[in-house]
């Protein structure tokens, strides 16, 4: 079984970023010689797949860009200046990983006031 | 020791209620496996078709309880009576494995830290819409999720269908969990609340029958939309100093219910608002994404033409889904109904 909907939201940036994180702790270990090929390779094809995933993202953000060049002038305030248009833009941009840092936090913090370790 | 040494230190437990269609071929792909268990069990929960018949001719081990136990669990643990072996399987009684399955999962059990694996995931038919949206969802989850979960050894559930088990640890479990109607995801967060490890083979794969139409499809979604809740609502104190695994069920969660409810409000909503159309893309917006995994798996399996016609179907189940998501959400948190009745729904 699955949770939630796959791909949709901050679990597919969730995903995202902990696959391109991978190679970086992989090379902790390795560093402390507890890597192996094996680990490497499943670190390469999932870096693989995630950059795979960023490319598709991005040639459909040029797609969407030429087909539809207007639409996304429109749902910025009429008042607005191009500068500002920018900065509004890389708001937007920026939002679902600022949602998901402030969740992961809230959760962490959540946390802290659950905490019971365990009895094993 | 060799998984063949393993495998012979091994019970396989199929739960089985009604199952005559199908007990047959999972039985059979059990005993021509590379690898086979010392013993099969199957539990014939009061069937009242020839799920235990068939079962017998077949040489294997049939349990019959003195009534119908309710649960899947229920059939798993009053076999779970029985078994002295090392190793325990649960395998579904519509799920066949492929030749080398129990061969390439139980491997991961010489880790004494490991208490359960599961392995990859794919419908066994791939004809109606339904099936079609769970093979999407499966080879993008199978793929790119829980590769990554096992990674960070935090595999969010150990799928029931197919998954092994140190039988000690399961035992120190009380087996099977009754309380949610996930017992999957209920076991696997119970061992990591004790400090076990559970593991995600991809290369050990199972074929399940998948809900072909809507009315078994709505019953599965039900269990398991209900079943994470309840699991979350359980869970969160044991599994709070597991920040791997509190990350993944926080954001889970936020999904399930922010998505859920931009799916079905904030998207129609936004496009009437602003009348404008172009809101509507936010259905298939991550269309890129979706797409990738499942290229790369069926590419692999040879199943390409099948993987692309069959990726519209995943966005209805997605869209499906998201209303079961969100009762769930309403009916376990808001009203504090709990779901208790277990529906079969493949």
């Amino acid at each position: 079984m699955n949770v939630g909907l796959p791909t949709t939201g901050l679990g597919g940036i969730f995903y995202i970023l902990s696959g391109l994180l991978m190679p970086f702790i992989e090379l902790i270990y390795t560093f402390r010689e507890k890597s192996s090929t094996a680990r490497w390779k499943v670190v390469f094809r999932q870096v693989g797949i995630t950059m795979g995933i960023l490319a598709l993202i991005w040639i459909t953000s040029l797609v969407l860009k030429i087909f539809i060049p207007n639409q996304a002038s429109n749902l910025i305030p009429v008042e607005t200046n191009a500068i500002y248009s920018i900065s509004y833009i890389r708001i937007v941009l920026a939002s679902p990983i600022l949602a998901l840092g402030t969740i992961l936090g809230i959760s962490w913090i959540a946390s802290l006031f659950l905490r019971k370790r365990p009895a094993k | 020791m060799t998984s063949k040494e393993m495998a012979e230190n091994l019970t396989v437990i199929i739960p089985a209620y009604n199952e005559a269609a199908s007990i047959e071929d999972t039985i059979r792909s059990i005993q021509n496996q590379t690898t086979p268990p010392r013993e099969i069990i199957v539990v014939d929960d009061f069937s009242s078709d020839e799920t235990g018949e068939l079962a017998k001719s077949l040489g294997v081990s049939v349990l019959r309880p003195p009534k119908n136990t309710g649960t899947k669990a229920g059939a798993q643990n009053f076999a779970l009576q029985q078994v002295d072996t090392k190793f325990s399987m649960a395998i579904d009684a519509d799920t066949i494995l492929a030749p080398d399955a129990i061969e390439k999962l139980i491997v991961v059990l010489e880790d004494e830290e490991v208490a359960a694996a599961c392995g990859s995931v794919i419908p066994r038919y791939k004809n109606t819409l339904w099936e079609r949206g769970r093979y999407i969802e499966y080879l993008f989850a199978f793929t790119f999720y829980k590769p990554i979960q096992d990674y960070y050894e935090k595999p969010l559930i150990s799928s029931g269908c197919f998954s092994v088990y140190r039988t000690s640890n399961l035992k120190e479990q009380g087996g099977w969990s009754t309380r949610t109607m996930a017992e999957d995801m209920d076991l696997t967060w119970s061992f990591y609340a004790k400090g076990y490890k559970v593991r995600f083979v991809p290369g050990a794969v199972c074929y399940p029958i998948e809900p072909e139409n809507f009315d078994f499809m709505k019953k599965q979604l039900k269990r398991w939309s209900h079943g994470f809740i309840q699991n979350v609502m359980l869970h969160s104190r044991d599994t709070s100093h597991l920040p791997v695994l509190r990350s993944m069920i926080t954001i889970g969660v936020w999904d399930a219910v922010v998505a859920s409810m931009a799916y079905l409000l904030l998207i129609p909503l936004l496009a009437i608002i602003f009348r404008n159309p172009i809101f509507l893309l936010g259905y298939i917006i991550d269309l890129p994404a979706v797409m990738v995994p499942p290229i790369i798996k069926g590419f692999e399996r040879k199943e390409l033409a099948l993987t692309l016609s069959s990726i519209p179907s995943f966005f209805v189940l997605r869209t499906v889904n998201c209303l079961f998501v969100l009762e769930a959400v309403f009916s376990e948190v808001i009203l504090r109904k709990r779901l208790t009745v277990y529906q079969k729904g493949h």
